[in-house]
């Protein structure tokens, strides 16, 4: 167990490296120049500027592997860069926007689990039942509709019955805990509910396997109770996929989900994404993704340990 | 011949699980909306461009 | 597309009081705020749809089944390395990738297509390699490496065909995510070019400005795109159900059934009418 923890961890270094590579690849062929952004905005603000004074500032005249080692050492002291549009560090900009991504992610994962695994299990208990079939149904069409259209169907229908419009500016949750949750609970629950219908097909079918195991056939046998059986045996087993896709959510927690952050107006990573690529702004596109990487690994890394903590008997690649 | 088309992949697909082949029959159907679209797209009306009506 | 300069933002047909009828021309769904029929565009949208869906699962097939046979194949350092770049570009969210990627190409349908192709088809090499290793370590691959014959022609001729069920749920799968990434990012304005007819672009540019006006310019797209999303994960959903117990070796794949009859005609010719106890009596 331990030699894995460490082989994993080890591993990790050059999948970093490579990520880093890849943004930082991707990140210079964008076209369009951010110096030529920069002049433009200078001179016409009245200062002369000269560009390749600009560029050498900045430090892009320099070859490509020596910019990025540059940047890769950077990271290593633990400096992100600083952001070519506003006057702040890179470090500063994600770590004002990351807690609200963080917020709405956690916010989501909660909801998503709240409502798939009680609803999840009562149909594996229940199976063919009325609820079963209703919410069968429910998760087969929820599950095809994309996250924006709900979100532009509850941003627009809403707004005409009953003129509901989703706040501008964001309070945080420590000081004002309803305009909080007026920000955050609607595309939350959006969120939730593509996530929530895949999850509760899959816990479905997971149980309606383990319940066809020969122990719980011998639990049945033994006359335990309904709720014997199902909690203490079925249910148990059946939630280590379930661990597996919460964490593949908490990685998705960080991932931020830009369409809703852009719709709603959350001021997180998301859009800052957005507002940085449509700027060309180097610095803080390559820290944003690297950031969301980074915690992806992590995470995916800190799940499959557990998960062979929980089921001992898995062999991961 | 019908029993080699029902003992078929389509066929095996329609009996078995008719959502499936629901959702491909709807496929196709967009697949030959997309190729004759210019057939079924509605015409304009009164044999105008519709930019000639300069009404005020 | 034509635009209808004076009847904007019409209601649909059926949807006008009979005054109204006699006097506006016959737009079935109405116009949007530019006057295009909206019917017309729907019809439009769904050859743009159609086109980049294909198209993203097409090649996000071949990149994968390229990229995870060969890795599989040839193996040793290129597997190695390959499979690293693999893991390190799945690290990256899905949508921050197609953002920098689009960012990158420019608007257009043909960008589109490769940049919504390239992350799909790498995620997708992990499962075609998984199979194709193993596959190839069957006889036939090491008769036919005895035989000469190269690693490419061995590849093409012996193992695809063998993975192919694996290939064809994979590229189900992919359909209906490339279904809803590229709504998403028609939607974002990150897709097509803005003058090509698309549902997602719709509801951005119609639908949400003119919500208070036209709200059916929301609906009607949305219907459209919930409709693909739906019928390519049941399309999906249902391939995969029925070819994936011949993945693990069930019924289908090695024709049990028709072994069990020709099994059933060779014992005939022993001549064994039923099964007789004699004995077991006589031990017991």
């Amino acid at each position: 167990m331990g030699k894995y923890i460490v082989k994993r961890v080890l591993l990790l270094i050059p999948t970093v490296i490579l990520v880093c590579l890849i943004v930082f690849t991707l990140m210079r062929m964008i076209p369009g120049d951010a110096v030529d952004t920069i002049v433009n905005r200078l001179t016409s603000s009245g200062m002369s500027v000269d560009a390749d004074a600009v560029r050498a500032q900045l430090g892009l005249d320099q070859p490509f592997f020596k910019q990025f080692f540059t940047w890769l050492w950077d990271i290593c002291r633990g400096d992100l860069g600083d952001s070519f549009f506003e006057n702040e560090s890179v470090w500063s900009i994600i770590s004002r926007e990351l807690p609200k991504s963080l917020e709405l992610g956690l916010l989501t994962l909660l909801f998503t689990n709240l409502l798939s695994i009680p609803l999840g299990l009562h149909c594996a208990a229940r199976q063919d039942s009325l609820t079963d079939y209703v919410v069968r149904m429910l998760s087969i069409v929820f599950m095809a509709l994309p996250v924006f259209l709900l979100a532009t169907l509850v941003l627009v229908y809403p707004a005409i019955w009953w003129n509901y419009a989703p706040p501008i500016t964001w309070s945080s949750i420590f000081q004002d805990f309803a305009a909080n949750m007026k920000m955050f609970l609607v595309p939350a629950i959006l969120g939730a509910i593509t996530q929530c219908a895949m999850q509760i097909r899959t816990i479905r079918t997971v149980t309606l396997e383990v319940m066809r195991m020969d122990y719980i056939r011998t639990a049945w046998a033994k006359g335990d109770s309904e709720r014997t059986v199902l909690f203490r045996h079925a249910f148990r087993n059946s939630m280590i996929p379930v661990i597996t896709m919460i964490g593949n959510g908490l990685g998705m927690v960080v991932g931020g989900n830009v369409i809703l952050e852009n719709l709603f107006n959350i001021p997180g990573i998301g859009n800052q994404v957005i507002a940085s690529l449509s700027t060309r702004d180097y610095p803080v596109v390559m820290g944003c993704t690297l950031v969301f990487a980074v915690v992806v690994m992590v995470v995916n890394l800190i799940v499959d340990i557990a998960y062979k903590w929980v089921d001992p008997r898995v062999e991961l690649d | 011949m019908k029993e080699k088309w029902r003992k078929s992949f389509l066929g095996k697909l329609f009996a078995k699980k008719p959502m499936a082949g629901a959702g491909l029959i709807i496929l196709i159907l967009l697949v030959l909306v997309a190729v004759f679209a210019d057939v079924l797209a509605p015409r304009s009306h009164g044999g105008r461009a519709n930019a000639d009506r300069c009404y005020p | 597309m034509q635009t209808d300069v004076i009847h904007k933002l019409q209601k649909p047909w059926f949807m006008l009081s009979a005054a109204e009828k006699e006097v506006l021309p016959h737009y079935i769904l109405g116009t949007d705020s530019l006057g295009r029929d909206v019917l017309s565009y729907l019809i439009y949208g769904a050859r743009t749809s159609v086109i980049l869906c294909v198209g993203c699962t097409l090649l996000s097939m071949l990149i994968s089944v390229a990229i995870g046979t060969l890795s599989a194949v040839i193996g040793g350092w290129f597997d190695l390395v390959v499979q690293r770049f693999v893991d390190a570009w799945q690290c990256i969210p899905n949508m921050l990738m197609l953002m920098i990627l689009m960012s990158i190409f420019g608007n257009g349908m043909w960008q589109l297509i490769f940049a919504m192709a390239v992350p799909s088809g790498i995620s997708g090499s992990r499962m075609i390699r998984s199979a194709a290793i193993g596959v190839k370590d069957s006889g036939y691959m090491k008769v036919s490496g005895q035989l000469g014959c190269g690693t490419i022609w061995k590849t093409i001729r012996h193992v695809i065909p063998n993975i192919m069920p694996l290939v064809i749920v994979s590229a189900t799968g992919a359909l209906s995510s490339a279904v809803m990434m590229e709504s998403s990012m028609n939607f974002l304005g990150m897709g097509v070019e803005p003058g090509t007819p698309s549902w997602g672009y719709m509801i951005t540019n119609q639908g949400r400005p003119n919500m208070y006006l036209a709200p059916w310019l929301a609906l009607l797209p949305s219907i459209m795109i919930a409709l693909m999303v739906f019928s390519a994960n049941m399309f999906g959903d249902g391939v995969r159900d029925m070819l994936d117990p011949r993945l693990k070796g069930g019924v289908g794949s090695y024709n049990t059934k028709r072994i069990q009859k020709m099994a059933a005609k060779q014992l005939k010719k022993f001549n064994i009418k039923h099964p007789t106890n004699t004995g077991e009596e006589t031990q017991a």
